[in-house]
């Protein structure tokens, strides 16, 4: 009961950085500014449609990728499985960048084109690895096509680039690397499903838990397997696909963020996935905040800075874990 | 609750795994299901509990509500009376005890207080009360084996006399000490009205705890029965290929005596 009271510290911690971090960036201005009307035209811009707009950004799409992360750990019954691991990530970015390449973003759909092909690539990639998981029958070589699957894509996202003109390949680049430089507030309305996908995935907490025991042992206490699965793997697609057509792939959160709440919290998917959603906003956050200070005035792409912290942790996790893992 | 099985076949590929199968696990009786590996004990509890669809043949259910084919029951309906333990178990999160024995109220709609009290009844059933905040990776495969039977005890525990209750292999990682206890709590169970099939290989054992015995070779029957009738001289053969004597040990139980 005591370890449950750290998901409402998480909340409070989340309200208070998004305030601090809207203060942070090239420009001088802060929320306090805002509040007491100090501020010039060009600042009152910057506030409304830059900063707000990427913290809002950051934050739904740091919950989404964290709570994509653990439904795709429960599902697979391996705490290393993670979209960004098993390709369903790379996936969703060639798809997107097929779609830049080719010049149809163009057309009258837009950002939502983008995502929505997005979504394609990450569903046909997840639909894949599961498809390969039933016919081999194990895990691990679900994972191990899922990481084959995830070099194809991310050596499709490299022809795309190639074949590029230059501002394109831009674009190409920040797939792979992710940033929420691109932040505005068509892009928030745009993000607005993955909410909608993480509060249907809390609501399949219990039917979570039940499939960590086993497919039977998930049978056995009333679950539809096959139907349990299609759900995760089309509201999972759609949280990472809308989220890298967004702002790329941010790498390692998905993975990292659900074993730190299952470290210190509990591995029970209700607590899990509400827990994910905060830690994984917070760290996100913190992560771009870094990344647009750190070099100011210019700025290092999110993904690479929760790379660089995410990549040690989940050594140190696989080391921690020798011999407890079903991999 | 009683469970028929009638003329089952299932097949996978080429392979027979099941061939014309009639059994019955019939409410307040222990029933034990042996036969090499191999033989299709598995397949007759998948089969048996819908877990895996037979190519011919049916399933029919008899209880208090009358007599009906298993598959007309709905997800929920059938884990509401059906729990079964499958062989291996694959959990490698890290969740407390008592977390697995309460995922087996998934199917149920009875409230937080109540499952709680449930599961700790059962852990307490198997002396698993000082276990009960630790977590279930960190157990040794007794203990795992332990809460996992709680588990699917629990699932039917507020109901035992409209359950049917099914475990493949429940006893292998349990000391002996452990293994009675369960048969034990099995009878018990039974008593109170819950159909029950183990599979099992410790033969002796089953003589002494089972009502009735299904012997399997080959993916068929070869005999069903009260224990002194099925296990013979020649149905050991015939199951297992090993010569033995059967004769009858102390307290009306069967012992088994290796010719070599």
């Amino acid at each position: 009961m005591q370890k449950l009271m750290r998901l409402p510290v998480l909340v409070v911690l989340l309200i208070l950085l998004s305030l601090v971090m809207l203060g942070v960036g090239s420009s001088d201005v802060s929320l306090l500014d805002m509040f007491r009307g100090h501020t010039s035209p060009v600042n009152e811009i910057i506030f409304w449609q830059i900063r707000l707009p990427r913290i809002l950004l950051a934050i739904i799409v740091g919950a989404g990728v964290s709570v994509a992360g653990a439904a795709i750990q429960g599902l697979f019954r391996n705490p290393l499985a993670d979209p960004a691991l098993i390709g369903v990530s790379s996936g969703a970015a060639l798809f997107a960048a097929a779609y830049m390449v080719l010049d149809l973003h163009s057309s009258a759909f837009g950002l939502l084109g983008v995502s929505g092909s997005a979504f394609v690539g990450g569903l046909l990639t997840s639909w894949l690895v599961l498809e390969i998981g039933k016919r081999s029958g194990t895990i691990s070589s679900m994972l191990l096509a899922g990481i084959a699957f995830n070099a194809i894509a991310i050596a499709g996202v490299g022809l795309f680039s190639y074949l590029s003109s230059d501002l394109e390949l831009r674009s190409v680049t920040f797939w792979a690397l992710g940033s929420f430089n691109g932040a505005d507030w068509q892009g928030v309305q745009v993000a607005m499903i993955i909410p909608v996908a993480i509060v249907m995935l809390a609501r399949e907490s219990k039917n979570l838990n039940a499939i960590t025991l086993g497919d039977r042992d998930a049978y056995y206490l009333g679950i539809d397997i096959a139907r349990l699965r299609r759900r995760i793997i089309v509201l999972t697609a759609l949280i990472v696909g809308v989220g890298v057509a967004l702002t790329g792939i941010v790498a390692f959160v998905g993975l990292v963020v659900p074993h730190l709440i299952r470290l210190t919290i509990s591995s029970n998917h209700s607590v899990v996935i509400p827990g994910s959603a905060l830690l994984g906003a917070l760290l996100v956050l913190i992560a771009d905040g870094v990344g647009r200070s750190i070099i100011s005035p210019a700025e290092l792409p999110v993904g690479i800075l929760t790379a660089l912290l995410g990549g040690p942790f989940f050594v140190y996790l696989i080391v921690r874990q020798q011999g407890r893992l079903g991999v | 609750m009683t469970l028929r099985m009638v003329g089952c076949c299932y097949r996978v590929g080429d392979h027979v795994l099941l061939e014309n199968v009639s059994a019955t696990i019939s409410s307040g009786v222990v029933t034990g299901i042996l036969g090499a590996n191999g033989a299709g004990k598995t397949s007759l509890v998948h089969i048996a509990t819908g877990a895996e669809k037979a190519d011919e043949g049916s399933i029919i259910l008899s209880g208090s509500a009358g007599e009906f084919p298993l598959q007309t029951l709905s997800h929920l309906a059938r884990a509401r009376q059906i729990a079964v333990l499958p062989q291996s178990a694959t959990l490698e999160f890290p969740f407390s005890v008592e977390e697995v024995v309460l995922m087996s109220r998934i199917p149920h709609l009875s409230d937080d207080v109540t499952n709680r009290a449930l599961a700790d009844e059962v852990l307490n059933l198997f002396s698993l009360n000082a276990l009960s905040h630790r977590t279930y990776t960190s157990l040794s495969g007794g203990e795992k084996q332990r809460v996992q039977i709680c588990r699917v005890i629990c699932q039917v525990f507020d109901q035992v006399e409209n359950a049917h209750l099914m475990f493949d292999e429940p006893i292998a990682p349990l000391d002996i000490a452990h293994q009675v206890a369960f048969f034990r709590l099995i009878r018990k169970l039974a008593f109170e009205g819950a159909a029950i099939g183990l599979v099992l290989h410790d033969i002796e054992l089953a003589c002494q705890y089972c009502d009735e015995l299904i012997l399997m070779s080959h993916g068929k029957v070869i005999g069903a029965g009260k224990p002194k009738d099925v296990i013979t001289t020649d149905s050991i053969q015939m199951a297992f290929d090993v010569a033995v004597t059967v004769v009858e040990g102390p307290k009306g139980g069967l012992q088994l005596v290796f010719d070599d």
